[in-house]
């Protein structure tokens, strides 16, 4: 089952707020094999609601995101896409953890004294 | 640096975040930033704001009501609005009823005053600039209304060059920071106020015809106040309810000579003329009625009851006492 994931990010981290995101990262998640696309995309400015639009349009099931406001996150509940949110750290920790399903809400992926991500 | 932040209730809330530099033994020095939750004061703000009637423009005239009717409308579309009318009609009051009905209206309000200042700072003011050997943007006024309105009063005030920008913007909807190599697109509405006619603006060489164009696509002219008819006694007793519940007055009424004097005076300064009246009339006033006396001195007809003409109801409120 492949499933299509838009991930927020500033630089190569995840961005700290949805609705003040200009870069996208979209991937497709193959339960097999992995990552199997890997897109991103500049945005010209940050706007949520173009965001909430780049996710409709392209057809995303999930997205990964940092804060997100209320409004934004039952939106696209509401057009059945699943919202990781509140999560912060390095993309590629991120993603590691999305290859093997244990990305969860308000996971803190950064290096903190003594205790293991 | 204010600004706002989202919580894990997934609320957007004002924040106030100031910087502490602590010593350090190891040489480089850390930085502690202080985050301060600013959403009671926001919200002690607005109630405050509502208390004291700012931000409501209010009417019953048939002038007026036919602006208020238009305001909602006009809110939910983001073509520019040029609002004309003399000092004291309350543009700038009108100009914020539109933002506040408009999807905008989370967004913020930013009000410019296009006042006398060095073109170079005027630039950096609007369109912001770039420090650090071109690295950092400082926001001008665009920026900071980012998704919201950008309300400049008094627009003829703005140097041709300036209005060029504005120009640009309205065609393109792009700005160029000083400094920077390629232009930043903003989505900011536009609302503009002047209180002189337009046309004249543009015989005198004082507005851009280019710009006038492009900024009147909806336009809203503001009556003075002797042409608003019943208003000036709607707003009066609205005044006057207002001053004495915050100066926490027992008056009720007020004389008809009073308002005599009141209804026969010219009102250079409109509604902001008739306002200042009735605070001053309110402030001074001991009893439970406004009379001629209590009237600031410059209204023919005022302090008729001392016979004292052209003397301050202030003078004679402190002899009296």
């Amino acid at each position: 089952m492949e499933r299509r994931i838009l991930i927020t990010v500033a630089k190569d981290e995840i961005a700290p707020r949805f609705d003040l995101t200009t870069e996208v990262l979209l991937i497709t998640l193959s339960a097999t094999e992995g990552i199997i696309s890997r897109k991103s995309f500049l945005l010209a400015h940050a706007s949520g609601d173009e965001l909430c639009d780049l996710a409709l349009s392209r057809d995303m099931g999930v997205i990964v995101c940092g804060a997100i406001e209320d409004e934004y996150y039952h939106y696209l509940r509401w057009k059945r896409i699943e919202v990781i949110d509140s999560v912060m750290g390095p993309l590629e920790r991120v993603l590691d953890r999305l290859s093997t399903g244990q990305l969860a809400s308000g996971d803190i992926l950064y290096d903190r004294a003594g205790v293991p991500t | 640096m204010e600004t706002d932040c989202i919580n894990r209730h997934r609320r957007k809330i004002p924040v106030r975040i100031t910087p502490i530099q602590l010593p350090s033994t190891t040489g480089s020095p850390y930085i502690l930033d202080v985050v301060e939750d600013l959403t009671a004061l926001r919200e002690m703000e607005a109630r405050l704001s509502q208390a004291t009637g700012q931000g409501q423009i209010i009417g019953r005239s048939p002038a007026m009501e036919k602006i208020l009717r238009l305001v909602p409308v006009i809110a939910q579309h983001d073509s520019p609005v040029l609002i004309t009318g003399e000092t004291g009609t309350g543009k700038d009051l009108l100009a914020e009823s539109v933002h506040k009905a408009s999807p905008r209206s989370r967004e913020p309000f930013v009000r410019f005053s296009c006042g006398p200042m060095s073109a170079e700072m005027l630039d950096a003011e609007l369109f912001g600039r770039m420090v650090g050997d071109g690295a950092e943007l400082k926001p001008g006024r665009f920026h900071q209304a980012q998704g919201g309105t950008l309300y400049l009063s008094e627009i003829a005030d703005l140097p041709l060059v300036q209005q060029a920008g504005l120009v640009r913007y309205l065609d393109e909807g792009t700005i160029l920071p000083i400094g920077a190599s390629k232009p930043v697109r903003i989505t900011t509405r536009i609302m503009a106020s002047t209180a002189e006619l337009p046309e004249k603006l543009i015989k005198d060489g004082r507005l851009r015809e280019d710009l006038f164009h492009r900024i009147s696509a909806i336009r809203l002219h503001l009556p003075r106040l002797t042409e608003r008819g019943e208003d000036l006694e709607f707003l009066l007793h609205h005044f006057l309810s207002h001053y004495t519940a915050r100066f926490k007055k027992n008056i009720t009424s007020i004389t008809p000579k009073a308002l005599r004097v009141i209804r026969s005076h010219e009102f250079p300064g409109n509604v902001r003329e008739l306002k200042n009246i009735m605070e001053f009339a309110v402030m001074v006033c001991t009893g439970d009625q406004i009379s001629t006396e209590h009237l600031p001195g410059h209204l023919p007809g005022a302090m008729e009851q001392t016979g004292r003409p052209g003397s301050s109801a202030r003078t004679n409120t402190r002899k009296k006492a």
